[in-house]
């Protein structure tokens, strides 16, 4: 049996622990640090809060969707047109050094309090690392593969498909482990920004009545669900990149 | 496939960058189902003589023809075989996928294709065709390489220091490995190397260019009967031959002199 998760679940389970003593021994106030054992109760009470995380959810996997096609698009675009690639490259800069933050309330003017302006703050999150590393990974075919394909008389689409498309796939999934949870910090973003429902307008609410184990709860889900969609990638990566 | 005779006619190839003329009016005929190892000087051209053979630059000046055909309409219709000093092996696929995938890239229904297998018996390797690259020593990945360029049935193989990055022992191996696939079907090959020994060894003709810009500073024949021993008189030499036209070249710190 492997001791690596057992010791990293005792340490958990140790400072959880240390946290409740302490809080319980100082009798600190809940409105400034809650018991584990408040936030707990508060996540068991169903309060509304897993409905919201699905909505949150819903909105950073369309948004992460949506962002990696368009970064791959563009990236293949390149790849096949490499004259595009400055003025590609220069857009997305400009995109990407705009701070998210600055951009949702515009976007919650123009589309509202709904789905959509989350949806498009996690698509710019998250396209730019995919366009990054597709962009490297297609060109990352080592020039001996590309001169012994080429001497077969391969097409421009056959390598593409059969030799940088399987070679860029490495890079893909290190793009997608960065923006995946990347992707739900720009939900949740959007949803503080102006939002009738998620996860981030739970957190506004709490936060507005200061109700601590209902944002500490908050917080803790929002981490799970970082981290699952996360292992996600990495399942999805083990199983299908079997040759490393 | 019948073996083509090879013709460079006053070849020029001059980059651009950086500016640098690599080969200055070639003229060579290569004689069809010969090896015709090319030795010189780094610089000397040798792989671009190599790449212009096999279409995948074009010259400045002058022509290439092969077998009445110029090389993209070899290219077309696979008829080259290609093998440079890395394996260039895909390392998703296995050795068996890896010349699977040589048959199917630019396929040609009319020919008839020796299953992977059979290849990697050929070389040695029949118990490695699902073995990924990754699990295969520097020698072995070598000899998949080698079975893939038999797999698409060319007649003209063009080969750039296949065995460069093989110790002594491996490359004298695939060496005669190689010598025995090109009994079996004799394509022409073009073989350049930086090892004289070797050349040698392998070559009815060498050809030896000269540094910046490639010209041919001398060739000669090699009338040795296969299996040829290298500690022959004959065989030694020839390669002092080799060695002394290369030391009479203007630039020789490029060169390893170890055969």
């Amino acid at each position: 049996m492997r001791r690596g998760p057992i010791v990293a679940a005792l340490t958990v389970l140790g400072l959880v622990s240390l946290w409740e003593i302490v809080v319980r021994i100082t009798n600190t106030p809940e409105y400034l640090v809650p018991a584990p054992s408040a936030i707990a109760e508060h996540l068991g009470s169903a309060s509304g809060l897993l409905p919201a995380a699905a909505i949150t959810l819903l909105e950073a996997v369309s948004g992460l969707l949506i962002g990696a096609s368009v970064g791959l698009l563009l990236a293949i675009g390149i790849t096949f047109w490499g004259h595009l690639e400055q003025a590609v490259m220069s857009i997305a800069l400009l995109v990407k050094s705009t701070p998210v933050i600055a951009v949702a309330p515009i976007l919650t003017i123009w589309m509202g309090f709904g789905y959509g302006p989350k949806v498009v703050v996690t698509a710019l999150l998250t396209f730019f690392p995919v366009l990054i590393n597709a962009i490297e990974g297609f060109r990352s075919v080592d020039r001996s593969i590309h001169d012994w394909a080429r001497s077969l008389d391969a097409s421009p689409s056959e390598i593409f498909m059969k030799i940088r498309w399987p070679s860029a796939r490495p890079f893909l999934f290190a793009a997608l482990k960065v923006a995946a949870p990347l992707a739900m910090i720009g939900a949740v973003v959007a949803e503080w920004m102006g939002a009738s429902s998620g996860l981030g307008r739970h957190m506004w609410v709490a936060y507005a009545n200061l109700d601590m184990p209902s944002l500490f709860a908050a917080v803790l889900v929002l981490t799970m669900l970082s981290a699952g969609v996360y292992r996600i990638v990495v399942e999805i990566e083990h199983r299908t990149i079997r040759w490393a | 496939m019948t073996a083509p005779e090879l013709y460079f006619r006053a070849v020029t190839k001059r980059y651009s960058t950086p500016r640098v003329t690599a080969l200055e009016k070639v003229d060579l005929e290569i004689g069809a189902g010969s090896i015709t190892a090319v030795i010189g000087v780094s610089g000397s051209g040798k792989s671009t003589l190599l790449r212009l053979a096999g279409g995948l630059d074009q010259p400045t000046e002058g022509e290439i023809v092969i077998g009445g055909r110029n090389p993209q309409e070899m290219r077309q219709s696979k008829g080259i075989g290609w093998m440079s000093q890395h394996p260039a092996l895909l390392p998703w696929r296995t050795a068996a996928e890896n010349i699977k995938l040589a048959q199917t890239i630019n396929p040609q229904p009319e020919r008839e294709m020796t299953p992977p297998g059979e290849l990697l018996a050929m070389v040695g390797l029949e118990d490695f065709g699902d073995a990924y690259p990754s699990t295969l020593s520097g020698g072995m990945q070598q000899r998949v390489s080698l079975a893939r360029t038999l797999a698409v049935g060319g007649s003209l193989w063009l080969m750039d220091e296949p065995f460069a990055a093989l110790d002594e022992l491996k490359r004298d191996a695939l060496a005669d490995e190689m010598l025995g696939l090109w009994e079996a079907s004799r394509p022409t090959v073009v073989w350049v190397t930086h090892h004289i020994t070797e050349a040698v060894k392998l070559a009815d003709e060498i050809v030896v260019l000269t540094p910046s810009p490639g010209t041919i500073a001398s060739r000669f024949p090699i009338d040795l009967e296969r299996p040829r021993d290298e500690t022959s008189p004959a065989f030694q030499m020839i390669v002092r031959r080799a060695r002394s036209i290369l030391r009479e070249s203007p630039a020789v710190s490029g060169f390893e002199a170890t055969g």
